[in-house]
């Protein structure tokens, strides 16, 4: 199947009063990496979780092809082939690294609780298990794959992370700082393994992240968001000359603060 | 047309007491995250100290005693057990107030068996007549009593710098903490508060007309938990709001047995939970609880 | 070293460490199934309770070891299961009515009805998160204890009622039963261990069937995470609700397992401590855990009911109805003190203890990196 355009068209997300993004529009082309980028508070995070349905927008559309997935639930969106890595890790501490990656592959299997408790989800288990096991070797998690996931590195958990977002077989791939806390070379090493698995797997990605090394190195679009307005687009060699953005995100002396309290959710 | 008009201010003034209950379980709640499965057996305590000492100290000592022995007995709680577990494991912090509560009432099964100590305060046996209204001495006090009590407490979180600190720490409090707010502080104050609260409502729940101090009261008590999830669990005036509607609604269905008798014996104990799944199956968070989001 | 040769290496070492557990398993099936034929009705008996107390502790370890979801309503479903028997197999006897269906068919229907009384609540457990259903589901113990005592001509009301024998294919689980094993009467405690084995057994192997597959991992990823887990395509709502109904028939089977080793229902049996009996077994074994939640259920079982009998033996101690610290309540005192210990020093119970444990004996690849 071919990769999948998105198209965020004037999205707006507030929480109670507060402006978190406002009327962000860009589109991200079939089979691309497209990076998004700003300074802390500029909203990147929360439209990460608008596009995942976790967030219901305020206003706006939200396209992917030709389907509409501004108001689904999160997990009617996962079924359409969204995968997600997340900022703060989230995997299941206690649980294996294979179980772990197993729960990627919750939309593509079917066992409910009759059949599983009648020992019918075994065979399905087992041709998915080789597929994950087949993943996590491209990520390099082969060895890992029996510890217990709080029991490993960070490179690790982010590595687990991306791998369990691929264990979805998505067509769009929605990255939240899969770099961040990782030294030069893990983030180098990652970042080729987004690109290989873009190529491999006929992929659209979507990312955040700090690393300009990496956003730069990988990324083939740059949207600049500051206080939830994208204020800048276009080819990274474009972004790193754009002096909205160098002031917007390196910030410039003589302008404010971003407030972090922007990208903060009520209580 | 009298006897409604009686009803509504017995209910009134158990509502009230409830609302006190509720008030110390939704202010830890609100303060550490704490869902205190013990508040219950925290009452029965202290109030089980105000009856076994009043005969011998008399009932004012006694009541001092037993809402000195609560509010310790959550200082302690607070101080010697959840301050050793993870902050951020309210699931291991809540089942460990059950396993408090397994002991406490353990003991006080222990103590009280099936006795009942009368509680020995000066208003019991009296009942007042208000115009055409004749009402228990308790009921009347505790229409005057615990309003100037929340009214009190209102001042305190709303004017000490001990109620600024714990909305702030409530608000956020990794930054309450950086700002210098002493977290511990905050919480040790809200676990002697509850401590307090509830054995002041103890002492009313155990008041004329009721026989006195006995394991029942504990059961009565734990009506509050359903008045904090109908109020919404963490919001003050939801507390309020949701004892006054399990107190009314309690004795308006227990003063009505006759006409209500296809709800069966005793339906005043159990509408409570009736009322809370209502409520929650129309508004899953409560009726002024805020809508928790994850952040990811 | 590559990912190919570790994974090699480590095949043979699963094997090696699964055999002397395999022959464990097997020494215990032995000697569970020749116990009738050695020990004395009193340990039987407790067997029963412990066994038919599992089958509980095994559905809230489903619902709130893996899904997160507290439930203090426990008791409810398995007063359900428990009169829901005694109902469907009873006869008519004065103003307490009885369908009369075969036992074997009530069995399976009282199982049914727990469910659908979980399906029913559904709405309200599906939405709810945590701690907050365990207060919510505090609810049904005494609407459903109101319940047992006003709906006399099902429940028998206050002195409750008795309950039919099993019986199956003509053979009655009963006293009335003439068999004899190797000089050994077959009376209804013999009997009805095999029936409880076997349905324990079924049982454990369907949870561990549910928690090692799709479901459990699903459910596992909604407690730590429920965002993470609705982004990987899981329904949460949908999930929560499953977890819940699964649970309540769970509590179901107990509940009539509970009825043919009490040969009777009484409703003072299935209140609020019932519930928190049912929590504290499987935090003491685990949470999360099938073989955790039997040693948990047979420990929190069989403890007042042995300190009562070596009553004279132990200090502090006396029978019911004495001078001093019933064993009840000392049991009480134990169970509840070590809840708070267990989670004071090891919030994962027993099975995280004994995982840290299997963990440093692991070879060094697959430990943390510092």
């Amino acid at each position: 199947m071919s990769p999948p355009r998105l198209a965020v068209e004037e999205v707006s997300l507030a929480f109670s009063g507060l402006l978190a993004l406002d009327e962000v529009c860009f589109t991200v082309e079939p089979g691309t990496v497209h990076a998004v980028i700003g300074p802390n508070g500029a909203g990147k995070s929360s439209l990460l979780n608008t596009l995942c349905g976790i967030y219901p927008v305020t206003g706006g559309r939200i396209l992917l092809d030709e389907h509409e997935v501004t108001r689904l639930r999160t997990d009617r969106i996962a079924a359409l082939g969204v995968g997600r890595t997340f900022q703060n890790i989230v995997v299941s501490p206690q649980e294996s690294v294979l179980d772990n990656l197993m729960v990627g592959r919750h939309r593509l299997t079917s066992a409910g609780l009759v059949a599983t408790a009648l020992w019918l989800g075994r065979r399905e288990q087992r041709r998915h298990e080789e597929r994950v096991r087949e993943i996590a070797h491209f990520v390099g998690l082969s060895a890992r794959l029996d510890s217990t996931a709080g029991l490993l590195a960070y490179g690790d958990l982010k590595r687990l992370e991306f791998a369990r977002a691929l264990c979805l077989e998505p067509r769009l791939l929605i990255l939240d700082e899969p770099v961040a806390g990782l030294n030069a070379a893990e983030s180098w090493e990652l970042g080729q393994l987004v690109l290989t698995a873009r190529k491999a797997l006929d992929l659209t990605v979507v990312f955040v992240e700090h690393d300009m090394g990496v956003v730069m190195s990988i990324a083939d679009r740059i949207t600049v968001l500051d206080f939830g307005r994208v204020v800048a687009e276009g080819l990274p060699a474009e972004v790193r000359r754009d002096p909205i953005v160098v002031s917007a995100y390196l910030g410039a002396p003589d302008r404010p603060e971003a407030t972090p309290q922007a990208e903060r959710t009520p209580q | 047309m009298t006897r409604l008009l009686e009803l509504l201010v017995n209910g009134v003034s158990l509502g009230l007491l409830y609302a006190l209950i509720t008030l110390g379980f939704v202010i830890v709640f609100k303060a550490t995250r704490v869902v205190n499965f013990a508040h219950a057996s925290f009452l029965l305590l202290g109030v089980y100290v105000v009856a076994s000492a009043q005969p011998s100290i008399g009932f004012g000592a006694a009541a001092l005693l037993g809402l000195a022995v609560a509010g310790l007995l959550g200082l302690a709680t607070e101080r010697l057990l959840l301050s050793r577990v993870d902050r951020r494991n309210h699931h291991a912090m809540a089942i460990l107030t059950i396993g408090l509560n397994v002991v406490l009432t353990a003991e006080l099964t222990r103590r009280l068996g099936e006795s009942v100590l009368p509680l020995g305060a000066p208003w019991d046996g009296h009942v007042v007549k208000l115009g055409p209204l004749t009402l228990p001495l308790t009921v009347v006090l505790t229409i005057v009593a615990v309003p100037v009590l929340i009214g009190g407490l209102t001042a305190l979180l709303t004017l000490t710098g001990w109620g600024l600190a714990m909305r702030a720490s409530i608000a956020d409090a990794e930054g309450a903490a950086l700002v210098g707010i002493r977290l511990r502080r905050v919480s040790a104050t809200a676990w002697v508060l509850a401590g307090l609260l509830a054995t002041a409502a103890g002492i009313g729940l155990a008041s004329f007309p009721s026989p006195g101090v006995s394991l029942s009261i504990e059961s009565v008590a734990i009506a509050a938990f359903p008045a904090a999830i109908i109020g919404g669990f963490d919001s003050l005036g939801g507390a309020i709001a949701g004892g006054l509607i399990v107190g009314v609604v309690q004795v308006l269905v227990a003063g009505n047995q006759d006409s209500l008798s296809f709800l069966g014996l005793g339906a005043g104990d159990v509408v409570a939970y009736l009322v809370m799944i209502v409520v929650l199956l129309w508004r899953p968070s409560g009726l002024f609880g805020s809508k928790e989001f994850s952040r990811v | 070293m590559s990912d190919a040769t570790a994974t090699a290496a480590v095949a043979p070492r699963a094997v090696a460490r699964r055999l002397p557990g395999a022959l464990l398993l097997a020494a215990a099936v032995v000697v569970l199934l020749a116990l009738p034929l050695y020990l004395e009705a009193f340990w039987l008996r407790i067997g029963l309770f412990s066994m038919a107390t599992a089958v509980g502790a095994l559905g809230l370890t489903i619902l709130f070891g893996a899904a997160g979801q507290l439930s203090l309503g426990h008791a409810f479903f398995v007063a359900v299961g428990t009169y829901g028997y005694a109902f469907l197999s009873g006869g008519d006897t004065g103003h307490v009515k009885g369908l009369g269906l075969p036992p074997i068919v009530a069995a399976v229907l009282a199982t049914l009805l727990a469910g659908v009384c979980g399906l029913l609540f559904s709405p309200v457990a599906g939405r709810l998160r945590g701690i907050y259903l365990g207060i919510a589901s505090l609810g049904l113990v005494f609407l459903g204890h109101h319940l047992l005592l006003n709906l006399r001509p099902v429940t028998g009301g206050y002195d409750g009622r008795s309950v039919t024998p099993f019986s199956l294919g003509g053979f009655l689980f009963s006293d009335s039963s003439d068999l004899a094993v190797l000089g050994v009467p077959f009376g209804a405690v013999e009997s009805l261990w095999y029936l409880f084995l076997a349905v324990t057994a079924v049982a454990t192997l369907v949870a561990r069937n549910v928690l090692r597959g799709r479901p459990g991992r699903a459910f596992r990823l909604m407690r730590d995470n429920e965002v993470g887990a609705a982004a990987m395509g899981v329904r949460v709502q949908r999930a929560k609700a499953s977890a819940f109904v699964l649970s309540s028939m769970y509590a179901g089977v107990a509940g009539v397992l509970t009825a043919l080793a009490f040969q009777r229902a009484v409703p003072d049996y299935f209140d609020l401590g019932l519930s928190i009996d049912f929590l504290a077994m499987i935090i003491l074994g685990g949470l999360g855990s099938t073989s955790g939640a039997i040693v948990g259920a047979t420990f929190v079982v069989a403890l007042p009911i042995v300190l009562s009998r070596y009553a004279d033996a132990l200090p502090l101690v006396v029978g019911p109805g004495q001078d001093g610290l019933d064993a009840s309540i000392a049991a009480q005192f134990v169970y509840g003190a070590l809840v708070v210990v267990v989670m004071l020093t090891q919030p994962g119970g027993l099975r995280a203890m004994v995982h840290t444990l299997r963990q440093r004996r692991r070879p060094p690849y697959a430990r943390r990196t510092p």
